[in-house]
């Protein structure tokens, strides 16, 4: 029967489809796309509500002073503090924003305005493909290369028998810094092509050099944009786990230096998980520290939002 | 309709044991053969003929469990084990909480659960101090009792102190979980006084972190027994050195060992039973158990511990 069907009795069918069965189609369309929606803004609820009800019973349970005043964790004592592992989590990600974020935007910059045109675009692809590399190969590198590198420069500094090594807060910042850079140079790249063309045409009329153009004219008129950038950088490497957990040692305890081992929030639950059955106060314990966290990130992450929602450019 | 219900079905069965296989131990220890991968295949063709006996805990017992496996699968038609790691005190708690049908565990169950759990003492492991090899250690063998526990609750802190060359020890622990932890801090440290350190949730990524900290010390399975490392026998008070063969372990001269232990929820039945059976067998314990490095038969023992 197909084969016979002339292009005109197709044409036909199409426009019966059209008209009768049209609506049929539009409005079960309609219906897929509204229970998608309807899913995925649920699912999203229960879980925050989730981590927010067992993490505030574990804050409960614990209490929020010793979750955010002691600095001894030891579940398996009955000890909750979680001094340790929020310090950790900040210092790596703070350390990340240095070592990694700024360079990032400072590479945005040159690619947007000094590099050759035809670099643009291979620039941005190269960046796109390392932000799609998974932590573990990064963890993978760091812990066969950086980490023994760490440990000679940390024998180096604090001599032959201080007792330090190459696990810690420094190798996590390095690490993080240099996984964050390709997040924050696509986001700086986009805030700095935001910035007008008729902007950089009026400063090179007013006599500007290129350089003067870029440090006073496209970053100070795309800071909002860059900000958002590095705070989105910094949210990523307080979440990051798997890497971090590969190369901070783990150890429960606040860092004397940088090349002593210590731990983050996403370390520690990922350690302790297995040991913490549900219902269990280690198990609330570590809720509370998993609502700690998203605090944190979305705390930095709502900063962003109120800087990008009044950006003018 | 009723072949997409059953579909539907084989989904949500598939689920879980999709689950269990992302739950595996992130590392396969040493002994591990390509059994793991082979017998995926085979469960999965077997499944409607015997329900798989589900297994989890110990990563110390794996490598015998995955020998026990590999054998059982081929000698019984049909038959499948699925097993995963990730520590003796998550087998139990699966176990317990009917997760699983066998939970692995180096150490005996809490008193809480004793009376549900039954036991199944399958073999003898012995646990050693292990250190990354360096001129530092060198001519260091063995230690005291004593001098290990100065090590592990961090009152040594270089080589030196042990009689070896100058070198910062650094001390790498298990994961509090762990019941490689919970055998070695009881028997040596009498509970766990472990000085805070760097951390290794698995004993596969320890051996790897052993061999490339200088100085580094920790404590493992003798199924985890490496070349690379320096495994350190144990000094009596008469100066006499005790090594860590299983000679030593079965008349009791060695003291750093557990019984492996396999626990039931209840008394097992049906499939469970009968790995069960096969794995306590004059067949099984004389010939499979001495094959696997690190293990020792429970009719070998000379000596009885509670």
């Amino acid at each position: 029967m197909a084969n016979q069907m002339t292009a005109d009795s197709r044409a036909e069918l199409g426009a019966l489809r059209a008209q009768g069965g049209g609506r049929i189609v539009d409005a079960l369309v309609r219906l897929f796309v509204l229970v998608c929606g309807v899913f995925v803004v649920v699912s999203t609820v229960l879980v925050i509500a989730f981590l927010a009800k067992t993490g505030i019973k574990g804050i409960r349970e614990v209490g929020l002073a010793q979750i955010i005043g002691h600095v001894v964790w030891k579940p398996e004592a009955g000890l909750f503090g979680g001094v340790p592992l929020i310090v950790g989590t900040l210092i790596s990600a703070a350390g990340a924003v240095v070592l990694g974020a700024a360079p990032a935007v400072f590479a945005a910059a040159w690619v947007t305005d000094f590099a050759p045109k035809s670099l643009k675009t291979p620039f941005r692809r190269l960046f796109e493909i390392t932000s799609a590399v998974p932590s573990v190969v990064y963890g993978w590198l760091a812990l066969s290369y950086l980490v023994p590198l760490m440990d000679r420069l940390a024998h180096r500094l604090y001599g032959e028998d201080a007792q330090v090594g190459g696990e810690g807060l420094a190798s996590a910042a390095m690490l993080l810094g240099v996984m964050i850079v390709p997040t924050v140079t696509i986001l700086s790249l986009d805030a700095l092509a935001r910035v007008p063309q008729s902007l950089r045409d009026a400063s090179a009329a007013l006599g500007a050099s290129p350089l003067q153009t870029a440090f006073r004219v496209v970053i100070p008129g795309a800071w909002r944009g860059l900000l958002v950038a590095v705070f989105y950088g910094f949210a990523r490497a307080a979440g990051e786990t798997m890497a971090v957990q590969m190369v901070i040692g783990g150890a429960r305890q606040l860092a004397p230096n940088a090349f002593a081992p210590t731990t983050t929030i996403s370390t520690q639950i990922v350690m302790d998980m297995q040991n913490a059955m549900p219902g269990t106060p280690e198990s609330d314990a570590l809720y509370a520290m998993a609502l700690v966290l998203l605090v944190l990130s979305s705390g930095v992450v709502l900063i962003t939002r109120g800087l990008s929602a009044r950006r003018s450019l | 309709m009723r072949p997409t219900i059953h579909s539907a079905l084989g989904l949500f069965l598939l689920a879980p044991a999709l689950f269990a296989m992302g739950a595996c131990d992130k590392t396969p220890p040493p002994q591990e053969n390509p059994a793991s991968v082979s017998s995926s295949t085979s469960a999965q063709a077997a499944a409607p003929k015997i329900a798989p006996v589900t297994i989890s805990g110990s990563s110390a017992l794996q490598p015998l469990v995955n020998a026990a496996k590999e054998k059982y699968e081929t000698t019984h038609a049909g038959a499948s084990i699925e097993v995963s790691a990730g520590g003796s005190k998550k087998g139990i708690a699966d176990v317990a909480s009917g997760a699983v049908q066998v939970g692995d565990s180096d150490i005996a169950a809490p008193d809480d659960l004793k009376s549900q759990l039954v036991d199944h003492k399958v073999a003898v492991v012995g646990f050693a101090a292990m250190a990354n090899k360096g001129d530092f250690n060198a001519k260091l063998t063995s230690l005291s009792m004593k001098d290990l526990a100065r090590v592990f609750t961090g009152d040594a802190k270089n080589w030196k102190d042990l009689g070896g060359g100058n070198q910062p020890i650094v001390v790498i622990n298990r994961a509090p979980a762990s019941g490689t932890r919970a055998v070695f801090g009881g028997i040596v440290l009498g509970g766990d006084k472990f000085v805070e350190g760097q951390t290794e949730d698995n004993s596969g990524a320890l051996v790897a972190k052993l061999k490339q900290t200088k100085g580094a010390i920790s404590y493992l399975a003798l199924s985890f027994k490496d070349d690379a490392l320096v495994t350190l026998a144990l000094k009596g008070a008469d100066g006499a050195v005790v090594d860590t063969v299983d000679a030593n372990i079965e008349s009791g001269a060695y003291p750093i060992w557990s019984y492996e232990h396999m626990f039931t929820k209840g008394e097992p039945s049906g499939a469970s039973k009968a790995f069960l059976d096969y794995v306590s067998s004059p067949e099984f314990q004389k010939t499979v158990v001495p094959s696997v490095k690190g293990f020792i038969p429970m009719t070998e023992m000379k000596t009885i511990r509670d």
